[in-house]
């Protein structure tokens, strides 16, 4: 018995000489099961975290939330607050989107908390690869700059959706941003970051290459682009120009031959693009898919959900065209209804009018072929009285790249956030406000002489025996009417007028037009008028009030602020107006 | 002791404790990554079918975290009374936890990763339980009475340096609930509803809802919190407290001769429920089906044609807003939805006859029984959704009705043979 004793006694002072002898390190275990920093610390971990920044320009992908709070397509806070966009669906479904279509831009707005949310996830990811570089010994010195090149696109690309929303977003540099220390990002917001935001553009058009062997990686054209977009946001055209000619001239990229191409999945990355937004889908992954925008697709089969997105009455009607085939500048097309708005023919063509052949790859509308899905009818709407009877279309994908996940809406229809159409419309914006009206008219004739391929008109269907079923006759769908600016501009402020009218004929519904009309400045004027005319048919918007200068921008969240406190002061500080 | 003869035990009891507590999952020292096609994957390679996976932050670390230590504090009584017929327990309590081990709210620009917990809160609980029993023969008859009775109060004290309020999760309309200092932990948050606007005069002279025109006859008025003459988002407050004032439990238990009845119900008082359902069957939030209360309950003009200016009340008593398919006002998180979720639910009743030998001779048999169970007979309650027991198994989420699955009423009839 006193032998084990001592045993037990000699046992346990060994034990203790073992412990205490051991270093500090003995106690700091990185976890073996799991992906810790260390690990990542080299070019596989930095290109991983490259991948994951990337991500962020998705849309979707954050933990929490809805995936389609804060779309990259920006259906929410830059279509339907416009004049381009209905809710659509029903009006009780996503109340969020409806106080955000309505003009009543709460604080607590979940949408619009997850949108500032996903801006600073992207910069956050962009500034982890950043200082992450300099840890990973095996990463070449070119490799390095062009990553850091990369992440700066990504941030800056971040930054900018955020000055877009908000009124005084914050910066986030690298020399903010420590991955260990949750309170290195607590910095104010002071005002505008366009300064920061050309500085990222301007250092990534440098750092990288002008083609990318990985087709998603952004390139120093698109880096340029982005710079030059910066600039027209600020009405910088002496700045923006060179940069825009210089992507136009010097670049290499065309138009394509088809308007309708910059929206299928079978010409993606095509030599229009100059940045898409990336989707991938497989049977067994829809999770990199374009799920931001899955609800929006028309409420029958295939796709049987969810009727978001719809196309107003005043968006139908701004696609006519005059006897030559030009826009109706003169905003005629405000009384002129070319379908009808409401009653028994809902949505059907009022007479033979002439319109521009872009309408029917913008708005879904009865009776036209729908993406060769079928022919559109009003059982595409989940509520026809509620916003009317026309859909969106753009993003939606053609029938051989729907059905291929679970949900079938999800597709791999790339989204051309940045494309030559877009350059060359803002090129012919600078020219206008630098006085060169007639190179403005040169480059709205480009996009005019693009749209009128007649190879791209929709033709006229026949409905078949089944729904599903239709055919093809030799006759145009409507009467396609578009010619070129033949008469030489002379006025700038129908030049400008000009310009704009074609930047909605081109890009509606892509998710720029309130921010256009922000950068324009008349957005009270543009938004309150069209919301006293198509509140006619679509009575729910009925007293909704664009109040300026409050609903230029989106209050920044209260959850956002919440969360900014450093020394017993919230560090954000809210737009005035809200 | 003489004229304490009635005591047969006696126990006071006080206990002191300290505890520690670090169950908040492994490795919440380290900032841990992951790969996976939601988080961090994209095509960068222009594949129209996979992705490729990235890495991206999936936990935020905390090197300095401890155990956090709760304090506990009892005084009890046990008392066995009356020749062992009545047995009294009864406790009072409290319970403080310091170093609260939370999950804070992270700012945003840090990123999406998983929050780690910090060692920041302070939570303190106090209450009493109380238990009796009583045991009494009269003559063949048994008569045996149980019940228990329990309360507490919780209140956060502190959470993080700077008490940024942690809401639950988000539905169709934002957070309901608010874990803030000074409140119960979860505590329903919204808009106070004040009544409804009778008439357009009445509707004008109210602070107006931002600049949305919403203030109309029929429409709810809503409280402006901050008297700053406006109805935003400030002016959503606490309206309600999931936790119950009491809960309490009794047990019946009668035996005479061969037949033994056993009753046993529970009940909560005092707590309040946000009734989501509702969301869906008051207002017209997707095309479907909606509540009676709709119909019946809903404010109506007495002069529908009129001009919505001169409308009065058809129903001055209505306790719905007007029916309006294009209000999502009325529809945000208010006190509209909140119900009183207090109930008593008859859980069991069993009636069993025991064979005696005469049956258990006769059938050749050593023993046996027939009985008669009855499951969730009886539910006492004014709360107007499926069930008022509802558990959200989420600390932060409590007392939000999605719509849980009623209770089911069993019927049992069952015999019982022992054959050897």
């Amino acid at each position: 018995m006193k032998n084990l004793k001592t045993t037990m006694l000699f046992t346990l002072l060994a034990a203790f000489t073992l412990i205490t002898a051991c270093e500090d390190e003995f106690l700091i275990k990185e976890p073996q099961a799991a992906l810790s920093g260390p690990a990542l610390a080299n070019a596989d971990g930095v290109e991983g975290k490259l991948v994951s920044a990337y991500r962020t320009l998705a849309g979707y992908g954050m933990s929490g939330g809805g995936t389609w709070y804060y779309s990259t397509w920006s259906w929410i806070f830059g279509a339907i607050s416009s004049d381009n966009a209905l809710k659509g669906t029903d009006a009780g479904d996503q109340p969020e989107h409806s106080f955000i279509e309505s003009y009543d831009f709460n604080t607590f707005n979940v949408h619009n908390r997850d949108k500032w949310r996903s801006g600073y996830w992207g910069i956050g990811r962009a500034n982890d690869v950043i200082n992450s570089v300099a840890e990973a010994e095996d990463i070449s010195a070119s490799r390095g700059a062009e990553i850091i090149g990369e992440a700066k696109f990504i941030r800056g690309w971040q930054h900018f959706e955020m000055q877009k929303m908000y009124r005084t977003p914050k910066y986030v540099g690298d020399a903010d941003f420590d991955i260990s220390d949750l309170e290195s990002t607590k910095v104010p917001n002071t005002g505008k970051i366009w300064a920061q935001i050309e500085q990222d553009f301007t250092e990534a058009a440098s750092a990288l290459p002008a083609t990318q062997g990985q087709v998603g990686r952004a390139t120093s054209w698109a880096a340029k682009a982005y710079l030059a977009k910066a600039k027209v946001y600020q009405g910088d055209w002496a700045g923006a120009e060179p940069i825009l000619m210089d992507i136009i001239n010097n670049g290499p990229f065309e138009l394509m031959d088809k308007f309708e191409d910059n929206f299928l999945v079978a010409t993606r990355n095509n030599k229009e693009s100059i940045f898409e937004i990336q989707y991938a889908v497989s049977s067994a992954n829809d999770e990199s898919g374009n799920k931001e925008i899955g609800l929006a697709h028309p409420y029958i089969a295939p796709w049987g959900c969810c009727g978001f997105l719809q196309a107003p009455q005043d968006l139908v009607d701004f696609f006519q065209t005059d006897a030559n085939g030009l826009p109706l500048l003169d905003e005629s097309w405000k009384t002129n209804h070319i379908t009808n708005p409401t009653g028994a023919n809902i949505g059907e063509p009022i007479g033979n009018p002439s319109v521009d052949p872009r309408l029917d790859h913008t708005v879904g509308r009865p009776g036209i072929l729908y993406k060769r899905h079928h022919i559109m009818q009003v059982d595409y709407i989940r509520d026809l009285t509620y916003a009317g009877p026309y859909f969106s279309k753009k993003h939606v994908s053609e029938p051989e790249g729907f059905g291929i996940s679970g949900w079938g809406n999800i597709s791999a229809n790339n989204f051309r956030i940045m494309r030559l159409g877009h350059v060359i419309l803002w090129a012919a914006e600078a020219k206008v406000e630098l006085g060169k009206l007639e190179e403005a008219r040169a480059l709205v004739n480009r996009l005019r002489a693009r749209a009128a391929n007649t190879d791209n008109f929709h033709k006229e269907a026949i409905q078949g025996a089944t729904r599903p079923e239709y055919t093809l006759t030799d006759n145009y769908a409507a009467n396609y009417n578009i010619g070129e600016y033949t008469a030489a501009w002379s006025d700038q402020s129908v030049a400008r007028r000009a310009v704009r009218y074609e930047t909605r004929l081109e890009t509606a519904m892509e998710g720029n037009r309130f921010f256009d009309l922000q950068r324009w400045g008349v957005q009270s004027q543009v938004l309150n008028d069209y919301v006293q005319r198509e509140s006619r048919y679509r009575v729910y918007l009925q007293g909704k009030q664009f109040t300026a200068p409050k609903n230029q921008f989106y209050p920044i969240p209260t959850y956002a602020i919440d969360r900014s406190f450093k020394d017993g002061e919230p560090t954000l500080t809210q737009d005035p107006n809200y | 002791m003489s004229g304490l003869g009635f005591i047969d035990d006696l126990k006071l009891r006080y206990g002191w404790g300290q505890t520690g507590n670090q169950e908040i999952g492994d490795y919440n020292a380290y900032t841990q990554f992951r790969s996976s096609a939601y988080n961090s994957g994209y095509p960068i390679d222009g594949s129209p079918s996979s992705p490729t996976l990235g890495y991206d932050a999936s936990q935020f670390g905390n090197p300095n975290a401890k155990w956090e230590a709760t304090t506990s504090n009892n005084i009890g009584l046990d008392a066995l009374l009356f020749d062992q017929k009545l047995f009294i327990e009864f406790d009072l309590w409290d319970r403080t936890t310091t170093d609260l081990l939370l999950t804070v709210p992270v700012i945003y620009s840090a990123g999406d990763a998983g929050a780690p917990a910090f060692n920041i809160g302070e939570m303190y609980n106090s209450g009493f339980d109380f238990a009796f029993d009583v045991n009494e023969d009269f003559g063949d008859l048994n008569v045996s009475i149980g019940g228990n009775v329990s309360a507490y109060v919780n209140e956060i004290r502190k959470l993080d340096e700077f008490d940024t309020p942690i809401f639950g999760s988000n539905r169709r309309v934002p957070a309901l609930n608010i874990t803030q200092v000074g409140s119960p932990i979860s505590s329903l948050y919204g808009f106070q509803v004040e009544g409804i606007f009778q008439s357009q005069a009445e509707a004008d002279a109210w602070a107006p809802y931002g600049t949305t025109g919403y203030n109309a006859p029929g429409k709810f008025k809503y409280a402006d919190i901050n008297n700053d003459g406006e109805i935003n988002d400030d002016d959503r407050t606490i309206i309600g407290n999931p936790h119950p004032d009491f809960v309490f439990g009794v047990n019946l238990n009668l035996t005479y001769k061969n037949l033994n009845l056993n009753v046993f119900g529970n009940g909560v008082v005092g707590n309040d429920i946000y009734n989501y359902v509702r969301y869906f069957a008051d207002f017209n939030t997707f095309q479907g089906n909606r509540s009676v209360r709709a119909l019946t309950e809903a404010w109506q003009p007495a002069n529908p044609s009129a001009p919505r200016a001169q409308w009065t009340a058809a129903n001055p008593d209505a306790t719905s807003p007007i029916m309006d398919a294009n209000d999502q006002i009325s529809s945000r998180t208010s006190s509209y939805l909140i119900e009183d979720g207090s109930y008593f639910r008859l859980r069991n009743v069993q009636l069993t006859y025991t064979f005696g030998d005469t049956i258990n001779d006769a059938l050749g048999i050593s023993g046996g029984n027939i009985y008669f169970q009855g499951q969730n007979l009886l539910t006492i309650t004014d709360y107007s959704g499926l069930n008022p027991e509802i558990q959200t198994g989420n600390d932060i989420q409590l007392g939000y009705d999605g719509g849980f699955m009623p209770v089911s009423r069993t019927l049992l009839v069952g015999l019982n043979v022992n054959l050897f």
